[in-house]
């Protein structure tokens, strides 16, 4: 899979795919209400706290739906057709869309399991995607 | 919002379709503004509400801009970074019942096509989690997520969403205005390469270059003008801005809410609509919005559009123009367009008979809904 690099300008942003490099799928935790944001920002949307600390959480989530690109709108893509885009919903609670990888996409399904895995952009950032569970 | 006919269309205008090599956007939004002012028998400084769209992708549309263009001093004036139409003509009516104006020129113009501006490398609603690096690019992309998802709480059929673009093309055939009338069978669709899988390249509308604009004054005023006026009788609106913060916010179910406040405000029910205009992205969002605003059950609308209802001839006429799948993208502004010149009786070979009442749905991505009652009396 063609790896686009993902936007660092953003601090919070950056950190969530440092974190990634590590191997670590991490969110900001609420200090006050407990709530994970997604994406990184510097105010809780559910009680406004401007206070939150990086936690990593469980890899596992499940397809919420997903597409097929037949098509690249990016030439950075046109070696990775067809690839699968989806929007997995975390056991954590986070939405996120990212790739699902290591299966043919005939084969994925709506519901199916999934667990993170982290492919390298570069020396300090990875992307997060996903595999079907073991 | 209940208006009940206190504001109404007198006019609207309309610019050629498809590619204006070389034009200003503002332009050919000025073009639009110049036609509809001509239906209206006004001159531009009658006009003291004017609100522009801005061009999506681009800086232009804006009403300060527009203004000094057009050499134009009105009392109000607004821009909408977004368009549909629905959002402005909400605006306007606010603006006419509050005193704010009586007679607004609402318009947009676009050189999306020919500009090259527009970005595909991202997708609708991607500030809710970043897509971009993962290829989750075009509106086809977010389309093909939620119409899968359709299909498996549902068994929807790609045949079944293909009818929606089939239709469409059947009433662009009869609208001289619309880019696409070569004649598309279902068989056609479903021998064309996807874009997105499952979604194909007729489920999605073609960037074009174009202009329209409406003028809307006050009940009083709304009978002197040339053409028959079509009144506002309901507006509602419903946000989704938490975007994937929302259980289930690709099928957008908050436009339940919407369609509940219209119908209300209305006094009407799904019964009485005539017409039925749903802005069209993507054939998705038609879908979508054909079970929210109760046209059938939720998940049903698959075999709902097998029966052939939506196409010309049958019992629910839906976007008679060809909407932005077969006419041209204009961000659903011909939609009202032609709803007015429905209402009025003035479409032609495709002029659906006796249409006394029209419904607008439309919507921003993933962020906004919102939809309008229009009819050519008050009742």
């Amino acid at each position: 899979m063609t790896v686009l690099q993902p936007e660092l300008d953003d601090p919070l942003l950056a950190r969530f795919w440092e974190e990634a490099a590590r191997n670590r799928l991490s969110f900001q935790r609420c200090r006050d209400c407990g709530y994970l944001r997604w994406p990184p920002a510097a105010l809780c949307p559910r009680c406004w706290s401007r206070r939150a600390e990086w936690t990593e959480v469980d890899h596992g989530g499940a397809v919420w739906s997903f597409g097929v690109y037949e098509r690249a709108f990016d030439p950075t893509f046109e070696a990775a057709v067809p690839y699968v885009v989806a929007l997995v919903e975390l056991d954590a609670g986070p939405r996120m869309i990212a790739n699902v990888v290591g299966v043919d996409p005939d084969a994925v399904e709506v519901g199916m399991r999934v667990t993170a895995v982290f492919e390298p952009a570069s020396d300090d950032a990875a992307l997060v995607n996903f595999r079907p569970a073991a | 919002m209940r208006v009940g006919g206190a504001a109404a269309i007198v006019a609207v205008g309309a610019t050629e379709q498809g590619k204006l090599p070389g034009r200003d956007a503002d332009d050919i939004a000025i073009e639009a503004l110049g036609l509809a002012l001509e239906e209206a028998g006004l001159d531009k400084d009658d006009l003291d509400g004017l609100i522009t769209c801005k061009s999506a992708g681009a800086d232009s549309g804006i009403d300060t801009s527009i203004g000094r263009k057009a050499g134009m001093d009105p009392a109000f004036s607004a821009t909408l970074e977004y368009g549909t139409c629905n959002f402005s003509l909400h605006l306007a009516v606010m603006a006419i019942v509050s005193g704010m104006a009586s007679t607004i020129g609402l318009v947009y113009g676009t050189n999306q096509k020919t500009g090259r501006h527009f970005a595909f490398t991202r997708a609708a609603g991607d500030e809710g989690s970043p897509g971009a690096p993962y290829g989750f690019h075009h509106v086809a992309g977010p389309a093909a997520l939620a119409f899968r998802r359709h299909q498996a709480l549902y068994g929807t059929t790609e045949a079944q969403l293909g009818r929606i673009a089939v239709s469409s093309r059947k009433w662009a055939m009869g609208n001289p205005l619309a880019i696409f009338r070569d004649e598309m069978t279902i068989d056609d669709y479903l021998a064309s390469p996807y874009l997105v899988r499952p979604v194909r390249r007729a489920d999605v509308t073609m960037i074009s270059d174009g202009g329209a604009a409406l003028v809307v004054t006050t009940r009083d005023r709304a009978s002197g003008f040339p053409k028959a006026p079509v009144y506002v009788l309901a507006g509602a609106q419903q946000t989704g801005l938490r975007l994937y913060q929302n259980d289930d916010q690709l099928m957008r179910p908050w436009l339940r809410a919407v369609a509940d406040r219209v119908y209300a405000d209305a006094n009407l029910t799904r019964e009485d609509i005539d017409l039925l205009y749903i802005q069209d992205p993507t054939s998705v969002w038609v879908l979508q919005m054909l079970e929210w605003f109760g046209f059938c059950n939720v998940g049903e609308a698959g075999p709902f559009l097998e029966t052939g209802a939506t196409e010309p001839g049958g019992v629910l006429p839906l976007n008679t123009n060809g909407g932005q799948l077969s006419e041209a993208y204009m961000w659903g502004w011909l939609h009202l367009v032609e709803a007015v010149r429905q209402l009025r009786g003035e479409a032609g070979e495709r002029q659906v008979g006796g249409a006394r009442v029209a419904l607008y749905c439309s919507s921003k991505a993933f962020e906004k809904g919102a939809a309008t009652v229009l009819a050519s009396e008050v009742p």
